[in-house]
């Protein structure tokens, strides 16, 4: 089990902690750029993230019909994007904002995704570094699997 | 004319964008609540907001406060405490239309976080510099 790290909200009022899993990854969809202002910078955790304060101030925005954003509702600081449970993910999954974390020491940036999605006037250095996918390589992650 | 909104609709606005480029902060405040450097660029003459019924504003500090969306959590804009109304950054995300815009400073690099670094070999501005 990995080490469970503490995360808070710009304003501290929502708490949470969670085990996450290595790699920190960016995403470059159009979606995560108009909800945060530039690319997604965030870490996959391991299960469910735990909210220890202000779960009443967190807010949720169904995005898409298999995730939605949440949000603390008082400073938006965005919280977590929460794949919906499916074939692939049974619980979901917790992709949480990599800044929020008190202890960011030890996060590596591997991969990027939906680097189709880019504008095209910024990009990160050391690309050669990191597992980069198309929008077309991330859905066919998420395909359902063939019937054998 | 340019126009923007939120990802929900309950923010939109427009606007003449100015031609200044995008600057990126890496402070703490807006990397904590965009999950990375906040992306923003200048309107001539201001924003004119065309639906505002999501619109909330944090006062993240002495010196800023942040405008977004109370319904879908976008990040929008940040404005000086008495700046006039409509004088603010807005965040190049929540553009219809940015294919041709060009980064043309990072701010407050002192805070930037090691494991990320940008391409681009535009101005790095310390805090007191910016």
């Amino acid at each position: 089990m990995s080490d469970v790290k503490t995360a808070a909200c710009l304003y501290g009022t929502v708490k949470m902690s969670a085990a996450l899993k290595p790699g920190l990854g960016a995403c470059h969809c159009s979606s995560c750029r108009r909800w945060c202002g530039g690319p997604l910078m965030s870490v996959h955790a391991e299960g469910a993230v735990e909210v220890t304060a202000g779960a009443e101030a967190i807010k949720t925005y169904a995005s898409s019909d298999w995730a939605e954003r949440a949000f603390c509702g008082e400073c938006g600081s965005g919280l977590y994007y929460h794949l919906q449970p499916s074939e692939h993910f049974p619980q979901g999954e917790y992709i949480v904002s990599a800044c929020l974390f008190d202890d960011q020491t030890g996060f590596k940036f591997d991969h990027e995704v939906f680097v189709d999605g880019n504008p095209g006037w910024y990009s990160f250095s050391g690309e050669e570094t990191r597992n980069r996918m198309t929008e077309a390589d991330v859905f066919a992650m998420f395909a359902p699997k063939e019937e054998g | 004319m340019e126009s923007g909104s939120c990802l929900c609709g309950a923010v939109t606005f427009q606007g003449q964008r100015s031609n200044r480029g995008v600057g990126v902060c890496h402070c703490k405040m807006c990397r904590v609540q965009n999950s990375g450097p906040l992306m923003a660029v200048r309107f001539e003459g201001g924003v004119t907001l065309t639906e505002a019924r999501g619109l909330k504003w944090f006062a993240s500090s002495d010196i800023g406060k942040r405008g977004f969306c109370a319904e879908c959590g976008s990040t929008l804009f940040w404005s000086a405490p008495d700046a006039a109304d409509g004088d603010w950054d807005v965040s190049v995300g929540t553009l219809d239309d940015a294919a041709d815009e060009k980064i043309f400073e990072h701010i407050f690099v002192e805070f930037q976080p090691a494991y990320y670094d940008f391409a681009d070999d535009t101005p790095r501005k310390r805090s007191d510099e910016a």
